[in-house]
This record gives C-alpha cells, structure tokens and sequence, in this order.
C-alpha cells in the first residue's frame, strides 16, 4: 500500500467493498483514513492543464501605493493663457464739420510772388474803387484765395505775417472758386483797411 | 484737381495717442477730416513692447487706421513727423516728410538738390525758401509724379499749415470729450 496519495500506481484496480485498499473503515486508522481519503480526491482531480482566465494588465506604470503620498499629484497639461499684446484697429471717426471750424491760414505774399500781371491789375482795382484817394494808400500786405464768403471772419495778425479765416457752415469747400486776394491797405497816418480783389 | 492729405498722430501723454487726418483741396480747403478714438495701451502692451510701443501704435494702429478710411487714395500724404514714413511698407500712398529751411531759393519752381536716396531739397514756390523733403524710398514717393501736385498747392497755400489745423482740431475733440 502506497503510503501517500502519489505511490497510486495503479487507479483502476478498485475492492469489492468499494474501498480503495479492500480493508473496513472500522480496521483502519483515523489518520491512515484521512490520507486515504485526500488521496482519492486528488486522484479524481483531472491532470489537464486548463486555461486561466485572461486578466487586463494595465501597461501604464502607476506609482507604488507608498509612494503616492509622497508625489503631489500633477495636472494633465499646464495651462496656458494666450493673451493678445496687439492692439487691434484704431477706432476711426469722419468728421469734417469740426475740421472747418478751424481757421484756415494764409501767409503775406513777398515782392515777386504776384505776377507782373497780377501787380498791375492789382493797382487797376484799386483805383477803380477808390479813385485819387489809391495814390494816398499803400499796399501792406496781399493774402491770396480768400474765398468771398469767408472775409467777414478773416483776421490779420499783427505783424501782418499771416490772415486766418473761417469757412461758413453752409459752403462746400468743393464750390469755391479761387483768385480773389485780400489786401491790407495803409493811409498815411497809419490806420488800416481792407479790400478784397479779384486777380486774374 | 490737385490735393493734398496730412497726417499726423500725436502723444496726448506718455500712454496715449491720437491721430488726425485732413486733406485739403488745391486752395487748401477742408474735404476731408478723419480722427482716431484715443488710444490707451494696456499696462501688458507696455511690457511687452517696451521702446517700439510708440512706433507700433503711431504706424500700425492709428496711421494705418486712418489711411484705410480715407477716401483721398491718389493724393501725396504729408506726414507730420518722419516716424511716420514707415507707414509706406503698409500703404501704396506716396508719403513724405516736410521741414522748412532758411536757405537761398535753388531756382525755378520744381527744382530738387539731392541729397541722400530718402532726402533731398525742393523748391515748391516761385520766391520763397525751398523744403527739405524726406521720403520712406523712391518707389513710395516718385519725384517727377509727386513733386508737382505739391508745386501745384504750394503755389497757393503754405503747404505746412494745414499739418497745425489737424493740432488743433485734435485738441477740440479732446477737450468737448471732456
């Protein structure tokens, strides 16, 4: 008799008491029993290999459970902000009302800057329109294109140098012909005037 | 008709900038004015654009800005400070940069002395002195082309003052927005 499960040489060859020595539990040990009877049990355990089953295994590498304390935990991606340096487009405005409402200057013209031509009609004019009294005035200053619709705003400064004047609110600057000159006259005691003459 | 546009854009204060734009008829009449909003970098914009900040908002923002709206297309712009020729790289306008000078007339109407490829001086009226006139390159600003529309006005008006109406006009608005 094998003295453990595994000396079972032979599996088939059974008593006809049903037991596997042919011996009466009764005449058996408690101890020799219970191996005999593990011996049995393993013995109808199937020798085949089967397969297990299939575990996921997580490929990822995942910090030791000691060491999760240890490692703060870190976000996904870090965040990034776009900002915008430019500054975009300029908020721009039309407006031409307000531009005429600035005094449009005019500079004294210099000896030469009238034409010959310009200089004799000039002295015409004003003999037209004052008559023996022109031969008393002298011509101080002429401004060139001062539109007639703007001469009640026109301003001389003091030094004579320039003249500004306003353009009304209701005339287009489109409809203004050019030509007409304004010019600053002086009597002999020094007391000035203005006339305003077309110049071809 | 010849006409003339200005530019110019101005430090209001250390941070901010406004700019105007006018252009004149031959009699150097108003038929057009255009002005930007004022414009207010952010302390980031600063920072991150340190010393060019006043180029980039000056050019690209407020000079840009008032070109494209500006219906004059053809018309020569006078700038009013040499800074602002670089707008020629963002604009097909013929831009240039006008100084006067004291010096002795060079002769007729139209007459140029050169003096660099971007400088040169020009005589735009018949007695008085001739400009210095600054240009971005001689591809922006052609002087046979563009030089007589400024003979043209300058025979008419002084052809820096409408650049001081454009100042003046600027410091209206910012005064009635209070």
């Amino acid at each position: 008799m094998p003295d453990s499960p595994g000396q079972a040489d032979h599996p088939d060859e059974q008593a006809a008491d049903g037991t596997a020595s042919g011996l009466h539990e009764d005449q058996i040990a408690a101890e020799d029993l219970a191996r005999l009877r593990e011996a049995v049990v393993l013995r109808t355990i199937s020798p085949a290999i089967t397969p297990a089953e299939p575990r996921r295994v997580e490929p990822g590498i995942t910090p030791r459970s000691g060491l999760r304390l240890a490692v703060a935990p870190l976000p996904g991606k870090p965040r990034i902000r776009r900002l915008k340096p430019e500054l975009g487009k300029a908020a721009v405005r039309r407006d031409l009302r307000r531009a005429l409402t600035q005094p449009i200057g005019r500079r004294n013209l210099l000896i030469g800057e009238l034409r010959r031509e310009q200089e004799r009609q000039l002295y015409r004019r004003l003999y037209e329109q004052y008559g023996e009294e022109a031969r008393r005035l002298e011509v101080a200053a002429v401004y060139a294109h001062v539109p007639p619709e703007a001469t009640y705003s026109a301003r001389v400064t003091d030094d004579l140098r320039s003249l500004y004047f306003i353009l009304p609110p209701d005339v287009s600057p489109r409809g203004i012909e050019s030509g007409h000159f304004l010019v600053v006259l002086r009597d002999p005691h020094g007391k000035t005037s203005t006339a305003l003459l077309r110049l071809d | 008709m010849a006409a003339l546009t200005y530019l110019d854009v101005e430090a209001l204060t250390a941070d901010c900038f406004m700019g105007g734009l006018l252009t004149v008829n031959e009699l150097g009449l108003p038929t057009e004015f255009l002005y930007s909003e004022p414009i207010r970098p952010s302390k980031l914009q600063i920072g991150l654009y340190g010393t060019t900040l006043g180029r980039y908002v000056m050019v690209d923002v407020i000079g840009k800005g008032l070109l494209d709206g500006s219906q004059a297309r053809g018309a020569p712009v006078v700038v009013g400070s040499a800074e602002l020729l670089a707008l020629a790289t963002r604009c097909k306008r013929p831009l240039l940069h006008l100084s006067a000078t004291n010096q002795r007339p060079l002769g007729d109407v139209g007459d140029v002395r050169e003096s660099t490829d971007t400088e040169f001086a020009a005589q735009l009226d018949e007695v008085r002195s001739p400009y210095i006139v600054r240009i971005y390159d001689r591809i922006n600003f052609v002087v046979d082309q563009h030089l007589p529309v400024l003979t043209e006005c300058a025979a008419r008006f002084e052809p820096l003052e409408p650049l001081s109406r454009i100042r003046r006009t600027l410091e209206v608005i910012q005064h009635d927005a209070g």
